[in-house]
C-alpha cells in the first residue's frame, strides 16, 4: 500500500467511521460493540485497500461489516475497558423520544439476524433490494420474503404498541 | 415507500441519535487490530504447513491400482499435468458463474503466476448444503505451475453478482475457505468445510475430492450427542455430508471403492491431503459449536468483559487509570486442547491462570491488572510509526479448534 493509499484509507475512517457505525449499533444494539465491529470490519478490509479503493470502499467494508457480526459467536467482547471506578448507574432518559427508541431497539433485537440485517440495510441504508441482497450474499427474493416476515413481526411486537403511526400500526 | 416503511425508517434514524463522538484512536486502532492479526495468521501458516505435509505422508498410503470399476466414471482427456479425476460439474450450474469464480480466485491470489497460455481444467461445480457452491479446478499448462483450487463459495452471491454485474476487481470467494498446492496427485483426499452464510450455530458440511474410484469414505467426529462414525457416499470421487455442529475435527477413516477395496484416507478433513502453499485461512479449521453464555457471571460494571471463541484470542484496550485489581474469571471450553491459558497484561506465571477444557464452567481467582499494562511497538506497516501506547492486555492462547467463553471480573 502507497502513502496516498494509506492516507486515503485515514480519510475514509475519518469521514464514513461515523456512518458505519451507525449502521453496526443498529445491528448490535450495543455502541461499544459497534466500535469493536466497526474497527473489525476496517481491520479486515484494509490489507486489501489497494483493490477496494479503486472501486467502492463504502460498499465492501460494509459489506465485511455485517458478514462480520453474522459470525461474530466467534469473537464477541461484550465488555468495557477495565476502570477505576464504576461507572455511573444508568438514569431513565427524561426526552419523550427514549421510550420509543429503547422498544424500537429491542423490536429490532427480537429479529434473526438475518432479518435485523436485511431491515437496518434497507430502511437504515436505504439500499435497494437489489444492494441488500448482493451485501448479504442472498437473493433478492430472499430479500423481499424476509422484509415481509421482519415487517410483519415488527407490526406484532407488543413493545411497539402505541407509537402512533409508527411500525406498530401498519401503514398502507 | 410505504407510510409504515417510512416510519420504520425515521424510528431507525432516532434509535442511533445518541451516537457518541468518534474514539479519537480510531485509526491507529485499526492498525493495531491488523498488525496483530497478520502475526496470528503468519504463526497459523507455519502450523498450516507442518500438518498438511504430515496429511501428505498419510494419502500416499493405499494407491490405487487395478480397479474393477474404471468405466463408473466419465474418463477425459485431459492435459499430462492435471490430476486424473472425474468431472463433477452440474450442468444447472452456468459457466458464468465457473468464469467468475476463476477470476475472482485470481484477484485474491495476485502472487500465483499464471501464464498467458494456461489451461483451466475444472473438475467440481456442485451445489452443497447452505446455499454454496463446491468448486474445484487446477489451472497449468504453458509456463505455468500447475496448482489446484478447492474451496466453497455462496451460490446465491455468485448469482447476484453474475446478474448485476462481474466487476473483474470483486472477489466472489469472500466467506470461503480455499486450499491449493501444486503437488496435488491423484492419490491425494481433500477435504474441506462449508459453512452456511449467516450460521451461528456451529454446524458444517464436509466436502471431499479424491480418486474417481471412491464410492464410500468412514467418516469420525465428535458431535453433541457424543462420538459419531458413520459411512457416507461419494460419487466417482466426490461426497458432500452435513455433519452438524462440531465439537472436533472430522477423521477420514478409510475411503473405499465399490467392491470394497481400500483406496486412501487417515486424514483430518480440513487440511488437504497436499498443498505446499497452504492458506492460513482459519475457517480451514472446523467450526466448532458455540458455548452458551453463563448465567451466574455477574453482569456489572466491575465486569470488564465477556467473550467467546475459537483459538486463541488477543485484545488490547488503552486504560487511562493504573491500578493494581485482582480478577475472578469464569472460563469454560471445550475441543482439541487441554486448557486454555489466560493472561492478562504479561506471560510470566503470575499473570496466567490455566483453565482445564473439561466443557465445565469454572470459576478461578485470576491475575490482576498491572499498573505499566504492556508497551505495544510500533506498527511497521505504518510508515513513520506510531509511538508506543501503554495497554492493558488480555491474551486467551489455545489451539484452533478449542472452542471457549471466558467472563472476567475486576475486584
Amino acid at each position: 500500500m502507497t502513502g496516498d493509499e494509506r492516507a486515503v484509507f485515514a480519510d475514509f475512517v475519518v469521514g464514513r467511521g461515523q456512518a458505519l457505525q451507525r449502521t453496526a449499533f443498529l445491528l448490535t444494539g450495543d455502541w461499544a460493540l459497534a466500535e469493536d465491529l466497526v474497527q473489525t470490519a476496517l481491520a479486515r478490509s484494509y490489507p486489501r485497500w489497494d483493490r477496494i479503493v479503486r472501486d467502492d470502499p463504502e460498499a465492501y467494508v460494509r459489506r465485511v461489516l455485517v458478514n462480520t457480526w453474522s459470525s461474530w459467536w466467534r469473537r464477541r467482547w461484550r465488555g468495557e475497558v477495565p476502570t477505576g471506578e464504576l461507572p455511573e448507574h444508568a438514569t431513565r432518559d427524561e426526552y419523550a423520544g427514549s421510550d420509543r427508541r429503547a422498544a424500537v431497539q429491542a423490536a429490532l433485537s427480537r429479529l434473526p439476524r438475518r432479518q435485523r440485517a436485511i431491515v437496518v440495510l434497507r430502511y437504515h441504508e436505504d439500499m435497494t433490494e437489489t444492494q441488500v441482497a448482493h451485501a448479504l450474499g442472498i437473493s433478492v427474493g430472499t430479500v423481499k420474503s424476509q422484509t415481509s416476515k421482519a415487517m410483519t413481526k415488527l407490526r406484532g411486537d407488543a413493545a411497539l404498541t402505541g407509537y402512533g403511526t409508527t411500525v406498530a400500526t401498519g401503514g398502507e | 415507500m410505504t407510510t409504515e416503511e417510512q416510519a420504520l425508517r425515521s424510528a431507525l434514524t432516532d434509535v442511533v441519535a445518541g451516537q457518541p463522538a468518534a474514539p479519537h484512536d480510531r485509526i491507529d486502532a485499526v492498525r493495531r487490530r491488523h498488525a496483530h492479526r497478520r502475526q496470528r495468521q503468519l504463526a497459523a501458516l507455519g502450523t498450516a504447513v507442518i500438518v498438511a505435509i504430515t496429511g501428505a505422508v498419510f494419502s500416499v498410503f493405499g494407491l490405487r491400482s487395478g480397479h474393477g470399476d474404471e468405466g463408473q466414471f466419465a474418463k477425459r482427456d485431459l492435459p499430462a499435468w492435471a490430476v486424473q479425476w472425474a468431472d463433477h460439474r452440474d450442468p444447472t450450474i452456468p459457466d458464468g458463474y465457473l468464469g467468475a469464480a476463476y477470476a475472482s480466485w485470481q484477484i485474491d491470489n495476485p502472487d500465483v503466476e499464471v501464464g498467458p497460455g494456461a489451461q483451466v481444467v475444472w473438475y467440481v461445480a456442485e451445489r452443497i448444503p447452505g446455499d454454496r457452491l463446491a468448486l474445484a479446478f487446477e489451472v497449468g499448462g504453458a509456463d505455468t505451475v500447475p496448482m489446484f483450487v478447492f474451496g466453497t463459495t455462496s451460490a446465491t452471491s455468485l448469482s447476484t453478482y453474475l446478474s448485476i454485474h462481474f466487476d473483474k476487481n470483486t472477489s466472489l470467494w469472500l466467506q470461503s475457505n480455499n486450499c491449493y498446492g501444486a503437488n496435488v496427485t491423484a492419490a491425494s483426499v481433500l477435504g474441506l468445510y462449508s459453512t452456511a452464510t449467516n450460521d451461528d450455530t456451529g454446524r458444517n458440511t464436509v466436502v471431499l475430492l479424491t480418486d474417481p474410484h471412491a464410492r464410500s469414505a468412514q467418516l469420525s467426529y465428535i458431535d453433541p450427542s457424543g462420538h459419531v462414525s458413520r459411512t457416507v457416499p461419494m460419487t466417482a470421487g466426490f461426497g458432500a455430508v452435513e455433519v452438524g455442529p462440531l465439537r472436533s475435527r472430522v477423521h477420514v477413516g478409510e475411503v473405499r471403492t465399490a467392491n470394497g477395496k481400500k483406496l486412501n484416507g487417515d486424514l483430518d478433513v480440513g487440511v488437504p491431503g497436499t498443498g505446499d502453499d497452504q492458506s492460513a485461512d482459519p475457517s480451514l479449521t472446523p467450526r466448532l459449536m458455540p458455548i452458551p453464555s453463563f448465567t451466574d457471571a455477574p453482569v456489572n460494571g466491575s465486569v470488564s468483559g465477556e467473550m467467546s471463541g475459537q483459538g486463541s484470542f488477543f485484545d488490547a484496550s488503552p486504560e487511562p487509570g493504573s491500578r493494581y485489581r485482582s480478577t475472578q474469571i469464569y472460563a469454560r471450553c471445550f475441543g482439541r486442547a487441554a486448557s486454555i491459558e489466560i493472561h492478562i497484561d504479561g506471560d510470566n506465571p503470575a499473570q496466567t491462570v490455566t483453565v482445564p477444557c473439561d466443557d465445565r464452567e469454572h470459576v478461578i481467582d485470576g491475575p490482576g491488572f498491572l499498573s505499566t499494562g504492556t508497551t505495544v511497538e510500533e506498527d511497521p506497516m505504518w510508515v513513520g510509526g506510531q509511538r508506543p501506547a501503554i495497554l492493558h492486555t488480555l491474551d486467551i492462547l489455545t489451539d484452533d479448534e478449542t472452542a471457549w467463553r471466558a467472563v472476567v471480573v475486576a475486584r
